[in-house]
């Protein structure tokens, strides 16, 4: 009996053995899921994989069409929603988020997701064979565009964050922050990305419904402004304005459609698609006169004569909803529309501003010709050469304020950025439910983050959630 | 094969040998989960004593023929204790995974591994038990404890369902045939204000509101007012489907060493919502297996193929938000079409799911070959090798005539379509060795097992066809999508073996090893390995026994422990992949990161115990048996939560920490109560007290997607709600605990978790009576579950609201000014009044809309009347059996909201069938 059990004992084990070996497990991939090695290991994938980076980030990552827009514009002094329960709403529009705000969760964690994307691809490309080495800089120039684009937005948001190049997930998820200092301009930083792109892309022949050179170029003055670098912000602004191709629309009815000449950047809408990438739901949004309304503090700043107050609000009887896009499906009647991204205007109003900051006033090459370009199109009076810089300064404030609103969340940026956050939104006469304080222009580094990773640090202000 | 090896047995050994080895199939074979290895010895077991019901429950064809319809998996309701059937879905001892469906067990039908659900736009009925006939099942087992399920090793974590159909294997033609009718339907009705209190109630929510009644907020009374009356109940499921059931197999053979059975049955019900004349359920089952022995016996092979098939074409419909509609709602139109309420878009008429059709077509092919070779006297070879395919076909159909012509619609006629197959290939090589030796007696079993399964599906899309003719022609569909297509792959490899010992028949022990390999996971990962020890101890056998009690003619005492496995998971999650975007994007399709992949994950893992005792009486007279199970899952698969900064919340992972218990009692009893020539009564309960699915231990629960879901200490099945505090005496208004004292309600703050929806205990009693030829046959289901959600957490619409009835319950005590104390929110015509918001609000997600959902069911009755033998004789017949069978038949619940059962508003059918079997 003893031996019998040896015996078999010893013949389990052989054949327990036998089985582990882990290639007669292999098996044929899913239909639905295509492994990162296939993707860089073929031209044609590779291209579809920088066309879903676009269509991801508009329609999914909702960063350009919702998110900023929206949240920016009711945490600002330009809109309001119509949801007294929302009470993530609420607080933005009190300014009294704190780190639980689900809506900031969303600002800090969508760029990211966006970012991913870009890395993925950056990493993939870098190390691809099949194509040749002009298409790869050329696709990871696209690849760069978005990801300094999201730093942009994150670093003028929360400050100081982790500055995550790497698609190896469970690494970076453990990365501290970083300061924004270093993220605007050292190597792989919004800055180089952004140079890398304009170099990569000086040859493309990409639509505008595609990152160009001239996107990376009115992006990059647009982050030079916002660091104050005035003479590269001037003179990118004007390679822009310079750019042949791109002039103002003199109609302002025709700025947003697909066919606007001034348009530099725009997501694509395709016609008889179910998907609007993206501007169908900005545009739900800005039309969604149930619960995206614009400031009386907003709509009453307009001069009266301004055209961009009768062609681009909406008059609903009790308020005003933006009207700058018109159409609310892909499917409605009207001309075709884009979410437009990047609009030669701003780079106007980038221009002038850099002027004035460098006390370049006056003249065709002063900051009050390039506003004057701007009111001369809003049918309004030309301003006087006579200004003095400060009012020059606030011209361009108000100006940009009359422009750009609720795009992209810009009044937010210009107000945290200038300094003048304190001035309009502490202004208790105007906005009395608002509870302004400086620390609040940094948003509150998200709850859920803070506990996720230990090493991150809460923004000044927010307290120690612990 | 039964025969094969009492022919050995009995050639080669003493008569002594002959009751040892019985015994040790009776001890280790059936409770230790030998089922396995399709030993033969098994019948003798089952057909000798009874109390192999312990940790392996089991029912057989006389109660699994009681559930007359498509959903033959209800037939382990309350039949087995430890088995839970919700919905169509079984739960063996609660779930080892926190999703429903990565807890589902293995089902086997006649030694064919099959997927233990058959998804199906989540339809439930495609259980593959669901596909059998329930008169076509010889027995359903229910493996449950380690040293049963170990066997399976990485697929017996959620316990195994062994299903062996009928068969006969004998030369003498056999004939039996069966037939039977019926009709099914509903016939409970919930109590509704009729339209004078509705008209009545609504007049008074206006006035409560303020608001003068216009044509456009009060409709329902202005231009409907009490011209028209639809009872909503009757239209949805007032009608009565007829039931029929026919079933026929032929047994023979060339010699008696090569036989044949053949088995076809056909079912047919109609359904009872909304139904056309063609709407129906029908089934059709095929099986033919030929046995052949030779070599003297040595060889046995068994050749079996199988084709089920069911149709099912039936209305889409939402009765449990369009019943409440309001009683003076018109259907129709007098010219027979349907009613809309003119220029209203958001405006439904619940009777467009006329036009609304879905057909679901699924068949299932099993075919299997079976060798039994005997190549020593001690050592057996047994190859199995099964196939199966199963089809889902899918088509639903929305005619332009479900539109509402006011409505802004961007379709017209449509048509979804959904194709899918799976099948599985599975080969089990094995040996077993059998020898025995003075009192010791040793089984040896070694065995392996490769199993390779397919999977391709697709989903279309076609819109606008020019008219609904053209249905089943898609060339002529301007608009096609093709919303979805994949493929999928997973093989598994395992080797394994069990050696079982028992000395004198008293003590007996088991121990199995097995080690799986699956390509659900990534290389380096794949294999795991399980095992169980099992001892058993025959008290009943020793001398003490004996003498001190003497009453006690058997006991047992038995203990397992065990590890068990699942990778009932999504397949390649271990593949950083790209998949295709959301939309193309300028005309062109893209791809994007979907995921980026955590390769180290493997098997989840689950812990079993259980300790056992069963113990007869009073010769057999009584037959008890208990048994305490404690079952760990600590290495649960979900997904692990990171800082966003990543670009992705979470990864699939091994949850560290994670552990999920269940455990719980179960009783099983069978008592003859009475027993003489003329009469028989016999009483069997089955009683499970869980306490099972309760995360014991969740590391940082707070901070992951999870954290709204579960609480560490509670049950998977935790609600969180607000808690329902009362009704503001100044304003009707419902109040709801402010947990966080900030003044407002909000979801985050104040919903707490309150109670689980677990059964506190579940059970069935079935009493059998059997008077000359006659036998009566009565089941009872019973069920204690203290907290469900009812009827309010379906219905959102505060009672006064436009075009919506409420039960006469909800207009009973009501506040209003005058009747401050009433326990029911105000009246209110709106959801954005206070009252309203309130309602909306918090009010259907506050443990208000939560009650008591015990309830006692009869669910079965069969009365059955055997010819007279003589009689049968002249008939020439071997065997005429009568019968009427009842399904569902009587409630006691205090749950008046809907069904405590479903938890919707259509009860389980009441079916009556008469019918009349015959075997010649």
């Amino acid at each position: 009996m003893t031996r019998l059990f040896a015996n078999l004992f010893i013949c389990q084990l052989i054949f327990l053995s036998f089985a582990s070996c882990d290639d007669i497990l292999d098996v044929d991939l899913p239909g639905n899921i295509l492994p990162r090695e296939d993707v860089f290991d073929s031209p044609e994938a590779i291209k579809a994989a920088v066309n879903g980076m676009y269509a991801e980030n508009f329609a999914v990552h909702r960063i350009y069409e919702y998110i900023l827009p929206l949240y920016l514009s009711i945490a600002a002094d330009e809109s309001y929603h119509n949801l007294p329960n929302n009470y993530n709403y609420e607080e933005l529009r009190k300014n009294a988020y704190g780190p639980s705000n689900d809506y900031v969760g969303f600002l800090w964690s969508y760029p990211y997701a966006s970012t991913l994307l870009s890395n993925g691809l950056i990493e993939g490309l870098s190390q691809t064979v099949v194509i040749s080495e002009e298409e790869k800089r050329h696709y990871t120039g696209e690849a760069k565009y978005f990801r300094a684009y999201n730093y942009f937005v994150l670093v003028n948001l929360f400050g100081d964050v982790p500055w995550v190049k790497s698609a190896n997930i469970r690494e970076t998820a453990l990365q501290p922050r970083e300061s924004k200092e270093k993220i605007i301009t050292e190597a792989e930083g919004i800055i180089d990305d952004l140079k890398f792109t304009e170099t990569a892309l000086a040859n493309s022949s990409n639509s505008n419904a595609y990152v160009t050179k001239a996107a990376a170029s009115a992006l990059l003055a647009r982050v030079y402004l916002y660091h104050e670098d005035w003479a590269e912000a001037e003179a990118k602004a004007g390679e822009v304005i310079g750019t042949s191709g791109y002039e103002l629309e003199t109609d302002l009815d025709n700025v947003f459609l697909r066919s606007s000449k001034e348009t530099i950047f725009r997501s694509s809408s395709a016609a008889g698609q179910p998907s609007y990438v993206g501007r169908t739901y900005l545009a739900v949004v800005l039309l969604n006169a149930s619960y995206f309304r614009l400031t009386s503090d907003l709509v009453n700043s307009f001069e009266d004569e301004d055209l961009r107050k009768a062609k681009w609000l909406k008059n609903e009887t009790t308020y005003f909803h933006p009207y700058k896009y018109k159409r609310n499906a892909a499917a409605s009647a009207g001309a075709a529309e884009d979410l437009v991204l990047l609009r030669l205007a701003e780079q106007y109003l980038i221009r002038a501003e850099a002027r004035a900051q460098q006390n370049k006033l006056t003249g065709e090459n002063g900051a009050i010709a390039d506003i004057n370009v701007i009111r001369n199109r809003a049918g309004l009076s030309a301003l006087p050469e006579t200004l003095p810089k400060e009012q020059v300064l606030l011209a361009i404030e108000n100006e940009r304020r009359h422009e750009l609103f609720v795009e992209e969340g810009h009044r937010w940026w210009d107000l945290v950025r200038t300094g003048r956050a304190d001035a309009v939104l502490g202004n208790k006469a105007k906005f009395p439910e608002k509870q302004w304080e400086s620390y609040k222009a940094l948003f509150p580094v998200p709850e859920g983050e803070l506990t996720q990773n230990s090493n991150l640090t809460p923004n000044p202000g927010y307290g120690d959630i612990n | 094969m039964i025969k094969l090896h009492n022919i050995f047995r009995l050639r080669k050994l003493n008569g002594k040998f002959v009751w040892l080895s019985l015994f040790l199939f009776f001890g280790i074979g059936i409770n230790s989960g030998i089922t396995y290895a399709q030993d033969a010895r098994r019948k003798i077991v089952t057909d000798s004593v009874a109390l192999s019901t312990g940790n392996t429950g089991k029912i057989e064809s006389d109660v699994i023929e009681q559930e007359q319809g498509t959903r033959t998996v209800n037939a382990l309701k309350g039949r087995v204790s430890g088995v839970e059937v919700e919905n169509g879905k079984i739960k063996i001892r609660g779930q080892s995974n926190v999703t429903d469906k990565l807890s589902e067990p293995l089902v086997i039908i006649d030694g064919v591994q099959l997927p233990s659900g058959f998804s199906w736009s989540g339809e439930d009925r495609f259980s593959p038990l669901n596909l059998l006939n329930s008169s076509s099942i010889e027995s359903i087992e229910i493996l449950k404890d380690a040293d049963a399920t170990a066997i399976y090793g990485g697929k017996g974590a959620n316990g195994v369902v062994v299903i062996k159909t009928k068969k006969i294997l004998e030369q003498k033609l056999r004939i039996s045939a069966s037939v039977a009718a019926g009709i099914t339907g509903i016939d409970s009705w919930y109590d509704f204000l009729s339209t004078g209190e509705y008209l009545d109630i609504r007049a008074k929510a206006l006035a409560a509101d303020n608001i003068t009644p216009t044509e456009t907020n009060a409709y329902d009374l202005l231009l409907w007012g009490d011209k028209y009356h639809t009872d909503w109940q009757k239209e949805f499921m007032g009608q009565q489907g007829k039931v029929y059931n026919g079933n026929i197999s032929i047994s023979g053979g060339i010699s008696d060493k090569t036989t044949f059975f053949i088995n076809a049955s056909y079912f047919e019900t109609g359904t009872v919502l909304l139904a056309e004349p063609d709407d129906k359920e029908k089934r059709i089952n095929t099986k033919l297996l030929v046995n052949h022995r030779g070599l003297n016996d040595r060889l046995e092979i068994t050749a079996s193929f199988a084709f089920n098939k069911l149709n099912v074409q039936n209305r889409g419909l939402d009765p449990d938000a369009y019943l409440v509609n309001a009683p003076n709602q018109p259907a129709y139109n007098d010219d027979g079409t349907l009613y809309w309420l003119p220029n209203n878009a958001s405006f439904v008429n619940p009777l467009r799911g006329k036009y609304a059709v879905t057909q679901n077509k699924g068949t299932d092919l099993i075919s299997n070959l079976q060798t039994h070779y005997r190549f020593l006297p001690d050592f057996d070879v047994i190859i199995d090798v099964g196939y199966s395919r199963n089809t889902a076909d899918q088509f639903q159909t929305y005619s332009e005539k479900y539109l509402n012509p006011y409505a802004a619609n961007t379709y017209k006629n449509r048509v979804l379509a959904g194709d899918s197959y799976s099948e599985r290939f599975i080969a089990e090589p094995r040996i077993n060795y059998v020898t025995a030796r003075d009192k010791h007696s040793l089984t040896a079993l070694l065995g392996a097992s490769c199993q390779i399964d397919n999977f391709a599906g697709d989903d279309l899309e076609l819109r606008d066809f020019p008219t609904e003719l053209f249905f089943r022609n898609y060339a002529v569909a301007p608009v096609k999508y093709s919303v979805n297509s994949n493929t999928e792959e997973i093989k598994r490899a395992s080797v394994y073996t069990r050696v079982s010992y028992d000395y004198d028949a008293k003590y007996i022990f088991s121990g199995i090893i097995r080690r799986d390999g699956s390509s659900i996971f990534d290389k380096g990962n794949r294999y795991g390995n399980f095992w169980s020890l099992a001892g058993a101890w025959v008290f009943s056998g020793e001398d003490f026994v004996h003498e001190k009690l003497g009453f006690l003619n058997y006991g047992k005492l038995k203990i397992s422990h065990g590890l068990t496995g699942n990778d009932n998971v999504t397949p390649f999650q271990y593949i950083t992949a790209y998949a295709a975007a959301t939309y193309p994007y300028e005309g062109h399709s893209g791809l994007f990161l979907k995921r980026v992949a955590n390769p180290q994950f493997t098997w989840e893992k689950t812990r079993k115990s259980e300790i056992y005792l069963g113990l007869a009486f009073l010769k057999n007279r009584l037959q008890v048996t208990g048994a305490y199970y404690l079952h760990t899952s600590n290495s649960l698969i979900g997904n692990q939560p990171i800082a966003s900064q990543a670009g992705v919340s979470s990864y699939k992972d091994i949850l560290q920490g994670v552990v999920l218990r269940s455990r719980g009692v179960e009783l099983d009893m069978v008592s003859t109560n009475i027993r003489n020539r003329n009469f028989q009564w016999l009483t069997t309960l089955t009683l499970t007290v869980p306490d099972n699915s309760r995360i014991t231990s969740f590391p940082g629960l707070e901070n992951t997607s999870y954290a709204t879901q579960f609480k560490a200490g509670e049950s998977i099945h935790i609600t969180r709600l607000y808690k329902f505090t009362g009704i503001n005496p100044e304003n009707g208004v419902p109040v709801v605990e402010d947990v966080d004292l900030n003044g407002t309600i909000t979801a985050a703050g104040d919903k707490q978790f309150l109670e689980d929806t677990d059964p506190d205990y579940y059970g069935g009693l079935h009493n059998s009576f059997r008077y000359k030829n006659w036998q009566l046959d009565v089941f009872f289901y019973f069920e204690k579950r203290p907290f469900q959600e009812g009827y309010l957490k379906t219905y959102y619409y505060p009672a006064g609201y436009i075009g919506k009835n409420i039960p006469r319950s909800l207009a009973n005590n009501y506040w209003t000014p005058e009747n401050p104390g009433g326990t029911l929110p105000g009246l209110t015509t709106s959801t954005t009044s206070t009252i309203g918001q309130a309602y909306w609000n918090y009010y259907t997600e506050s443990s208000a809309v939560y009650a008591d959902a015990s309830y006692i069911r009869l669910k079965n009755v069969s009365l059955a009347y055997t010819l007279p033998k003589p009689l049968t004789g002249k008939l020439k017949a071997k065997d005429i059996r009568l019968y009427v069978r009842g399904e569902n038949l009587w409630t006691l619940t205090k749950f008046d909201e809907w069904d405590p059962e479903t938890l919707k508003a259509i009860p389980p059918f009441r079916t009556i069938t008469a019918g009349v079997t015959l075997s010649f």
